[in-house]
């Protein structure tokens, strides 16, 4: 592993304070939230029309937002902990009065008439909307050029894709755009983009977040959460949206601690499961990401947690599961558009969620059958004992584009991520980066926690990016790729 | 993969006697490399075989292995376990693996209705079988495939297995909607006596009492032994014969001398072959790799087809209809959901 070298050191710039340290100056006086949201949208200006994380800058309406909770701290009004913060929202997810295109061609106009629950919340918490990110296709498809938007480029590598479908906002995290964005893992696209672009992803226990207000992709599948350049912002968005949800029956009430303060409460004493099983005997799996996490596994102890290794169920059962319900439930949500429509469709996404057509009744069942048994396996055999479960979260650095050809599978591509066990049981899984690879792009690790218990996930990967993840840089090449392009928004 | 829920229906079996009969005409056979086939054997009589294969025209090399443990004391009978991996023979890459027992007997029986369908009387009606096992149920429905049998006679030196056999086969006929008569008979001779089609799938060492009053035109199917040493037909009956073989050279290695005038199966096509009309002919097995491998390539396309038509039969009960240009990336992901269907039935199963 390599520690990437720094070849700009800009510790003193806005976007590199954490939402806590933005939020202190905020309460101090020392700085505005309309100062942040403009050197916000002046680094989006400058970096986007290379990285193309954004679908849609809301720039006027993030000012006024700005303006408002600026307003709101000198009157003594303080919304939480994203008081003044800007933030982004994946494309799938409805903020009234901006479109939702799904960077879909069928439905590249449609303006959302309400407020989602995630933005409602973060509305509501006096946060502030920069804008809409790049997402696959109906968050299913795949870097495609065929879209009404451009793909989202890898922050760390123009020969790279930031992953999906959440590539907007890996790549705008990444690139320091905005510090948190809100984004849906279904069988792992928030963990995924993060893993990809050496951000922070959390995917909570399902049913922690609601997703109304959010396109519908696997009804029992999605998952709504944060990606965010530290463990300790994202613990502070999920602060944020978290909660029940009365008009989601997906979501469950259970109470929603503070998990800024949990995330600082160190390991000791906690009990951490590891199980190489998946990866580690796997020749996909790269070298250094073993190793950097038997680094990670060693910090661990030495901060007092105890870790021993534990067996779970083959990897293939939980995929097998996790595609088949992906599938039918996909191929579901978009049925009436595939019979009238289906040349709307990106080549990707229609080869993508086509194939669900063929599942028949008994084996959905069957599958949902399969995934009780599983998440009670996972629960009893794993959570029963420890408090959190390390594994990796993927086996390989991002894919290169060329290796995706004009038809879905890419030829070249291994399904290399290992995210799908825990969409299928719904257990909160976080990917935080451990470094880099030799060929100088992020790695990560997983982190998953018992149901509902996202505390103890934050606690261990604040233990783990304080020793391994701490990045001193941010990737250097779109910022010399826009000043070489010269071009603006 | 195996073919649907492990058993072989007709179709499946008409369809690869179809292909076996393309691949022979085309030169495909001609053109496979097709090593002799080794075994090697230990000393308590355990059989380890090799069979390969390859096909520039199936994109093919195969390779049925096998291991062969010989009867108990108890006089149980010997254990076949038998598996085919395949890969690509342009680039190697590993395809699958394809179970041998399967294999082998939709081989089996294909080849039995390739050869029966050329040298059986057109309107052969009286089908005898000496044998209850495996083997003779593929004969059975092999024979089937191409002649609309009328009556079976059945003979087996183990009268349970013979009833188990008859109603086997009534049960077949029932779904194939045929109307089949079952005899059970007490001996070899009465079961072959006077019969059209005769097959003789058995253990035997020693040549079979069968009936003197064989009719001239009968076709016999021959898959029990076959070697110098042991074999079920006698050497008259073989001298007799016009012979059909898979492969000369290994019948004649494997059989003996008796077998260097046999026809082989692709000059069933040919002239030649149609003189053998109201000749008695034998079909003396020796099974070869190649109608392995088209077996192989048939399963995988089969394989294929199958899912094409699920795919298309539930998009269509849907009214969707999957534009060309993009189905090859559609059923390349259905197919993997079908694998992993299989996979969760599988888990379901042992749960």
């Amino acid at each position: 592993m390599l520690d990437r070298p720094a070849p700009r050191q800009i510790p003193t710039e806005l976007h590199e304070l954490t939402v806590a340290q933005a939020g202190a100056l905020l309460r101090a006086g020392q700085l505005t939230s309309t100062e942040l949201t403009a050197d916000a949208l002046a680094r989006i200006d400058r970096l986007d029309p290379v990285l193309h994380a954004f679908i849609r800058v809301t720039g006027q309406t993030a000012l006024r937002r700005a303006a408002e909770a600026d307003r709101d701290l000198r009157a003594g009004v303080d919304r939480g902990p994203l008081h003044g913060i800007p933030y982004a929202l994946k494309d799938i997810i409805d903020a009234e009065g901006v479109p939702t295109t799904n960077a879909s061609w069928l439905s590249v106009e449609a303006v959302a008439g309400s407020d989602s629950a995630i933005e409602s919340r973060l509305r509501a918490g006096g946060g502030v909307l920069l804008g809409k990110l790049t997402t696959y296709e109906f968050a299913i498809g795949g870097p495609s050029f065929d879209l009404p938007f451009p793909p989202a480029r890898n922050p760390w590598s123009d020969e790279h894709v930031p992953s999906g479908s959440s590539s907007g906002a890996g790549t705008a995290v990444a690139a320091g755009l905005v510090r948190i964005a809100f984004a849906s893992d279904t069988t792992g696209s928030i963990r995924g983009p993060a893993f990809h672009c050496g951000a922070v992803g959390l995917k909570p226990t399902y049913g922690r977040v609601s997703g109304r207000g959010a396109r519908v992709l696997s009804a029992t599948l999605d998952h709504f959460g944060p990606l965010a350049w530290t463990v300790g912002d994202a613990a502070a968005a999920l602060s944020v949206v978290a909660g029940a949800d009365p008009a989601d029956p997906r979501t469950a009430d259970v109470p929603v601690p503070d998990y800024l303060a949990e995330s600082a409460r160190g390991v000791a004493g906690l009990r951490v499961a590891h199980s190489p099983g998946w990866y580690a005997g796997d020749p996909a799996t790269m070298p250094e990401i073993a190793t950097g996490i038997e680094r990670a596994l060693r910090v661990l102890e030495r901060l007092g947690a105890t870790v021993e290794q534990v067996g779970l169920p083959g990897y293939e059962l939980f995929n097998a599961c996790g595609r088949v319900i992906f599938a039918a439930e996909a191929f579901s949500a978009h049925e009436r558009q595939l019979r009238t429509h289906p040349r709307s469709f990106g080549r990707f996404t229609y080869q993508r969620i086509m194939p669900g057509a063929g599942i028949c009744a008994a084996d959905l069942l069957r599958a949902y059958q399969v995934r009780r048994h599983l998440t009670r396996a996972l629960s009893g055999t794993v959570f029963g004992r420890y408090d959190v479960l390390i594994t990796a979260c993927g086996q390989a650095t991002a894919a290169r584009w060329d290796d995706f050809g004009p038809d879905w599978p890419p030829p070249k591509l291994v399904n290399d991520m290992q995210t799908i066990p825990f969409s299928v049981t719904g257990h909160p899984a976080l990917s935080v980066p451990i470094g880099f690879a030799g060929n100088g792009l992020p790695i990560g690790l997983q982190v998953v926690g018992r149901a509902f218990d996202e505390a103890s996930v934050l606690r261990v990967a604040a233990a783990i990016e304080a020793e391994l993840g701490q990045r001193r840089t941010r990737p250097s090449e779109p910022v010399a790729a826009a000043e070489q392009a010269g071009r603006t928004r | 993969m195996r073919p649907a829920d492990g058993e072989l229906s007709v179709v499946l079996v008409r369809s690869l006697a179809g292909e076996m009969r393309a691949g022979l005409r085309s030169g495909a056979v001609q053109r496979m490399i097709v090593p002799p086939r080794e075994t090697a054997e230990d000393a308590a009589g355990t059989k380890f075989i090799s069979m390969p294969a390859v096909s520039p025209d199936y994109d093919l090399y195969i390779n049925k292995v096998a291991t062969i443990v010989a009867p108990d004391a108890a006089g149980r009978g010997a254990t076949v376990t038998s598996v085919v991996p395949m890969f690509s023979a342009s680039s190697g890459r590993f395809l699958g693996m394809l179970d041998g027992t399967d294999v082998t007997n939709l081989k089996c029986a294909a080849v039995t209705a390739l050869v029966t369908d050329r040298c059986a009387a057109k309107d052969s009606g009286v089908l005898g079988i000496i044998g209850s096992g495996v083997q003779a149920r593929q004969q059975y429905l092999g024979v089937s495939a191409v002649r609309d049998v009328e009556e079976v006679r059945v003979f087996s030196r183990n009268a349970d297995h013979a009833a188990a056999f008859a109603r086997d086969i009534a049960t077949m006929a029932a779904r194939a909607d045929a109307a089949i008569g079952v005899v059970l008979c007490g001996s070899a001779a009465d079961a072959s006596r006077g019969v059209d089609i005769l097959v003789t799938a058995t253990t035997s060492c020693d040549p079979l009492p069968i009936s003197s009053q064989l009719p001239g035109h009968v076709h016999v199917n021959c898959v029990g032994a076959h070697t110098v040493a042991s074999r079920e037909l006698s050497e008259d009956l073989l001298r007799t014969s016009v012979l059909i073989v898979e492969d000369r050279r290994t019948a004649v290695a494997e059989a003996g001398p008796l077998h260097s005038g046999a026809v082989e199966l692709d000059a069933l096509d040919t002239p030649a072959a149609a003189g053998f009309d109201g000749q008695r002919t034998i079909f003396s097995s020796t099974g070869c790799a190649y109608l392995d491998l088209i077996t192989c390539a048939h399963l995988m396309t089969a394989g294929r087809d199958e899912a094409e038509a699920e795919l298309d039969l539930a998009a269509g009960r849907l009214g969707i209809e999957i534009p060309a240009d993009l189905k090859g990336g559609v059923l390349h992901g259905y197919r993997g959901l079908r694998d992993m269907t299989t996979l969760l039935r599988a888990e379901q199963s042992r749960a």
